[in-house]
């Protein structure tokens, strides 16, 4: 009886111990998704241009949005936002041109005419251009943003989700830019990567 | 108990003679390994790469499109009896211009589109395998005589298309 007690403790030690490693403050949740180590950040390179892919599942979403209020305590808006999203699935696709800046006047003035028409597609078109593939189920987007930095920053960011994806397989994210002329940008996920992932939990109060 | 004590000059002289054998196995390896050059047939490469598959059925199905135009119109001159009629003449040469036309132009854009994304990943492709040089045979002579064992042909293939599909 004994033995069998003390082997109940070490098994619920090593739960516990588990446990806590996958429960994580939330500034190194952010961390650790963004690592693209971790695998869930992925490049692609067409071109001049760069898209840099992120899944990120609704525990991310809430997170980013409500981080400062996390680590105050405070985790009343992140539990009611997480419950808004839940079973969604999304996706940040950062857009970013690699090539210099033009050199001439001429050059400049052909890219900001071209900036419009460039805005135009990623806020109205590209939505229809982007799917997730699971299996032979092809799901369209439910949500879609896209955020116009304005020149800002050097990359642009496309949130696009989709709902009630079912993740018992791998998935694949597939992006047939019209814009920039990039066919078929594809980013997978397997069903391990996506397993491991709904394992990470943020630590609330 | 016979206990063998070394006395300290002795201790010396083996870690001596120890750090020379290391060095010298080391510079022999250096010496011994192999080139960090490699070769692969890129008609091979780029036939097999799932873009470029992927690529062309997309194509297909607009080709097969303006050809089922090009069949029909000549089926309605053969339902004529071949009899002369200059406006059917001209649909046809037309559809078969635009045919022509756009199988090229998609072949020159599967080309490009395929090379933009070949090229970042051959670049990774290499450093990720360590290698200083990656030849490339296209049977034209660039690479008349290259061992088996340096042919990464095969490995790239699958890197190259589980980059495409994964994108890891």
């Amino acid at each position: 009886m004994k033995k069998v007690t003390k082997l109940l403790i070490t098994a619920c030690m090593l739960l516990c111990l588990c446990n806590s490693c996958n429960e994580m403050t939330p500034s190194s949740y952010m961390e650790y998704m963004e690592d693209e180590d971790n695998g869930y950040v992925k490049t692609i390179r067409a071109g001049k241009w760069e898209y840099s892919i992120q899944l990120a599942p609704p525990a991310y979403m809430a997170c980013r949005q409500f981080y400062k209020e996390l680590e105050q305590g405070i985790d009343t808006a992140y539990q009611k936002r997480l419950a808004d999203i839940n079973g969604y699935m999304f996706f940040l696709i950062q857009l970013k041109q690699m090539a210099n800046a033009p050199a001439s006047i001429n050059e400049r003035i052909a890219q900001n005419a071209m900036a419009e028409e460039e805005v135009m597609y990623y806020q109205q078109r590209a939505s229809q251009d982007i799917s997730l593939h699971e299996g032979g189920t092809i799901y369209n987007p439910a949500t879609y943003v896209y955020e116009d930095n304005y020149g800002l920053s050097p990359y642009n960011t496309i949130v696009v989700g989709f709902a009630n994806p079912c993740t018992t397989g791998d998935v694949q994210l597939v992006f047939n830019d019209r814009y920039t002329q990039s066919p078929l940008l594809k980013i997978g996920f397997s069903q391990s990567e996506l397993l491991s992932l709904s394992r990470k939990k943020v630590k609330t109060n | 108990m016979n206990q063998v004590v070394l006395k300290w000059p002795k201790r010396l002289f083996i870690v001596f003679a120890l750090v020379t054998f290391l060095l010298c196995v080391g510079f022999c390896w250096l010496l011994l390994k192999p080139t960090p050059v490699a070769y692969i047939d890129i008609s091979k490469v780029v036939n097999a790469y799932q873009m470029k598959k992927d690529l062309e059925q997309q194509t297909a199905g607009d080709l097969n499109r303006i050809k089922a135009v090009t069949d029909s119109l000549k089926m309605l001159k053969k339902m004529a009896n071949n009899q002369p009629s200059p406006a059917l003449d001209t649909q046809i040469m037309y559809a078969q211009y635009a045919f022509k036309q756009y199988y090229e132009q998609s072949n020159r854009a599967i080309n490009e589109k395929i090379w933009e994304r070949l090229n970042p990943l051959l670049e990774t492709y290499g450093k990720e395998r360590g290698l200083q040089l990656l030849v490339g045979a296209n049977g034209a002579g660039t690479v008349l005589y290259g061992d088996k064992s340096i042919d990464l042909t095969e490995d790239l293939i699958k890197y190259l298309n589980n980059k495409y599909e994964k994108g890891n």
